[in-house]
């Protein structure tokens, strides 16, 4: 659950950060010979933190607008799902409500926003039409979620919240043994000889 | 200090060539740098503390300090925002430096001594020759005793195989392709890498040494971490794979003649107007990231050599002369991923092994070259950047794309179908595009005079493929899957990549455009530059650094005749 650190976002950015975790790597369960195994999701490994940590690290911190980018592709997404004729975008009520929709509905808008099918001169600064920072945006927040999930971000346990420059591998970064990375190595005996060597070419 | 005779601006691949160059000439050279400097007893905490203010002597390199700073981590090296291998100050607290993308992709480059070398491949063929005969001002005839000198000193090796490797020649025999044995490629084929990467260790395979041992021996140990910076030797010149702050970075020191100033971003080249020589530069102005202090150098010489996207920006912020081509002609091998999944009992037969493990070895030690269509390159990255970069990053959306056919796929990969691809990461192994990408002026680096940060106008980055371009993408995109499925993959994943990912950066202050065959700018005396931004086109599909390394040695020659 959040800690203390991480009251430094509003309680609806930090809900909607989760919900985009956990819809690009949701928790499951492999089923193995020998059993089951319960796959952490990024929820759980603090991923949703990662995320919200380097969007507020760019030279224009980012995260509130995100979720509120979000937010707003959820009542499109919503509006569109229900036929609703009206629509009234209130950035105060409607915080976090993407958070709210389903796995299946929060991916629908995040293509929306990928797909730009949502107007551009509703989005907040600095998005307001600008569709290639939109882009780039949404390619972020898979490429991030992913690279926070799949590298050692949750082995830097309580010290994930110091400046870089003081973190340190506190637990074993526990999604190295979902893809069987040995993490880093100092030599592996796998040399299988040359196909080439230069004392070898063709004169030329 | 002496008032140097040359200044250098930049550290990286091409910068770091000529101050050695130079220093062995003779000449007094000072090369500033933005970013940190890892590995110098001046800067014992790099990230930390400002640390001194400048190093000239071989004996402040220090390994130890060196290994823990590359600690091989990936999120704490390779991280784009806050990493110690990225585009910012070296106060990892402060938010990277700032670019306006006009499309969908990112600039992936690295400030610090060494560069974007840092984190490089190492991956060194030279340039095809039917892309320079009669393109560039210089034949490639005159070009081969420079790539010669370069491929000596660094030095290339052909990279030795390991299992990617292994499977990658395996698929590309049963497709047709035949070895292409030289460094001349004038045909198509396959071969290993020319790698910028010492031969592996004479010890590797005796089990006598501990693995820890080996990796403070010199010699390549194929521990997999050429992306992620690689910390294996016994000193910081021995470093394995050869970036620049292990090569011509300790050699330039070892010159006396060379100091080298990090932490010092350039923001104006000063000129003056001399009644004998017209417009020539004489100056740099410069600002101390950690203080912000400004501060103005001069020296008889001025070598820019900032990378093809900082380079043209500092033209265009120093307000040096109109020329039309400034910052034009940007190409980047318009690059792609294409990714196999391969069963156990397809590799076994193959490899004598369940697995690839594709996080051993160079982390790119194979290739496939295609005059007139580019190249493809095996390449085998840390999980992170491996979902990153081959599931994460598509131009296709998440939706399934209308042109996945059966035995692929296409676009970006999410939930249980991204865990269960992250599951068969030891059995998978990617290929990259690195595509003949043609000039087109329209491509380009410029500045938003209203985009400002505080090194002042930022650049603005306009890149969209020629069709040519397109079409010759296609083409090797389909080269490598069926490369991929000759060699048994029950699965291929086209990655489809926003044409914007900026890694091979290129021609945005060409030769015979912007600067003359000498690298001097046609409207700038004394102003040479030194980086990738003087290729005239994209070599074909060759990666650009030796070829911009050899050309850093023959300006060093031509700047000596000239001026000293």
């Amino acid at each position: 659950m959040p800690s203390s650190n991480s009251l430094r976002w509003p309680y609806t950015t930090q809900l909607n950060f989760m919900a985009i975790v956990d819809t690009l790597i949701p928790s499951s369960v492999g089923i193995f010979n020998s059993g089951w195994r319960l796959q952490y999701g990024g929820v759980e490994l603090s991923i949703w933190e990662y995320l919200l940590m380097s969007f507020d690290n760019l030279p224009t911190p980012l995260s509130n607008e995100v979720s509120q980018l979000l937010d707003l592709s959820a009542l499109y997404t919503k509006k569109e799902h229900y036929h609703s004729p009206f629509f009234i975008y209130n950035p105060h009520l409607c915080k976090g409500i993407f958070s709210k929709l389903s796995r299946k509905d929060r991916l629908t808008a995040i293509t929306r926003l990928d797909n730009l099918k949502i107007p551009l001169d509703i989005l907040p600064i600095p998005y307001k039409n600008n569709p290639a920072l939109l882009q780039i945006t949404i390619d972020s927040l898979y490429q991030l979620t992913v690279f926070g999930y799949y590298s050692e971000w949750y082995g830097y346990g309580y010290t994930r919240y110091n400046p870089p420059s003081f973190r340190y591998l506190c637990t074993y970064p526990v999604t190295w043994s979902y893809t069987g990375y040995p993490g880093p190595s100092f030599a592996y005996r796998d040399f299988r000889g040359f196909l080439l060597n230069k004392s070898n070419l063709k004169s030329e | 200090m002496k008032r140097p005779d040359v200044i250098v601006i930049g550290s990286g691949g091409g910068g770091a060539v000529i101050a050695k160059e130079l220093g062995e000439l003779g000449l007094n050279v000072l090369m500033l740098e933005a970013g940190p400097w890892y590995g110098n007893i001046n800067w014992p905490s790099p990230n930390i503390e400002k640390g001194g203010v400048c190093s000239s002597s071989p004996d402040d390199l220090d390994v130890n300090l060196f290994k823990e700073s590359y600690n091989k981590l990936e999120n704490n090296m390779n991280d784009l925002i806050a990493g110690k291998l990225r585009w910012g100050p070296a106060n990892r607290e402060h938010p990277p430096w700032n670019r306006s993308y006009q499309q969908r992709g990112f600039a992936w480059q690295i400030s610090g001594v060494g560069g974007t070398t840092q984190h490089y491949l190492a991956n060194s063929p030279r340039a095809f020759p039917s892309a320079i005969n009669g393109k560039w001002p210089l034949t490639y005839r005159e070009l081969i005793p420079f790539y010669e000198k370069v491929e000596d000193e660094l030095p290339v090796e052909f990279a030795p195989t390991t299992s990617k490797e292994e499977l990658f020649y395996f698929g590309a025999k049963k497709a047709g392709w035949k070895l292409i044995n030289t460094l001349n490629v004038v045909s198509p084929g396959f071969r290993p890498q020319p790698n910028a990467i010492f031969l592996p260790n004479a010890n590797l395979l005796n089990p006598a040494y501990s693995e820890k041992q080996l990796s403070w021996m010199e010699g390549c140990t194929l521990s997999g971490h050429c992306i992620n910076g690689c910390p294996h030797g016994p000193s910081v010149s021995k470093i394995a794979k050869r970036s620049t702050n292990v090569s011509y970075v300790p050699a330039a020191l070892n010159t006396g003649n060379v100091k080298i100033q990090p932490n010092t971003f350039s923001y104006q080249v000063v000129t003056e107007n001399d009644p004998k020589e017209g417009v020539r530069a004489i100056g740099v102005k410069v600002r101390n990231t950690w203080t912000g202090e400004r501060d103005e150098l001069s020296a008889d010489c001025i070598v820019v050599a900032a990378g093809a996207i900082e380079t043209p920006r500092l033209w265009l912020n120093s307000s040096l002369p109109y020329n039309r081509w400034i910052g034009r002609g940007l190409v980047n091998h318009n690059m792609d991923m294409v990714t196999g999944v391969f069963n156990e009992n397809e590799l076994f037969p193959i490899l004598g092994s369940n697995v690839i493990s594709p996080f051993v070895g160079h982390t790119s030690g194979a290739r496939l070259d295609y005059p007139g269509l580019g190249s493809i390159q095996i390449n085998g990255v840390s999980p992170g950047l491996m979902a990153s970069f081959t599931y994460a990053f598509s131009e296709s959306g998440t939706e399934k794309s209308p042109h996945t056919h059966t035995s692929g796929k296409q676009g970006r990969v999410t939930g249980e179908e991204l865990i269960e691809l992250m599951a068969d990461y030891q059995k998978s192994c990617s290929i990259l595009i690195v595509t003949d990408d043609e000039v087109d002026r329209k491509n380009r680096v410029s500045t938003l005079p209203a985009q400002l940060d505080e090194n002042g106008a930022i650049p603005s980055i306009h890149y969209t493929p020629t069709r040519m371009t397109q079409i010759k993408k296609r083409k090797l995109v389909k080269i490598a899957s069926d490369i991929l499925l000759q060699a048994g993959a029950r699965k291929v994943i086209h990655s489809n990549w926003p044409s914007g990912l900026m890694i091979h950066i290129m021609s945005t202050m060409r030769m015979g455009y912007v600067v003359d065959q000498n690298s001097e700018s046609y409207q700038v005396g004394r102003l040479f530059i030194a980086d990738n931004s003087i290729l005239t086109n994209g070599l074909g599909g060759a990666n650009p650094t030796l070829t911009t390394q050899a050309l850093a040695v023959r300006t060093a020659g031509k700047i000596y005749k000239k001026y000293f």
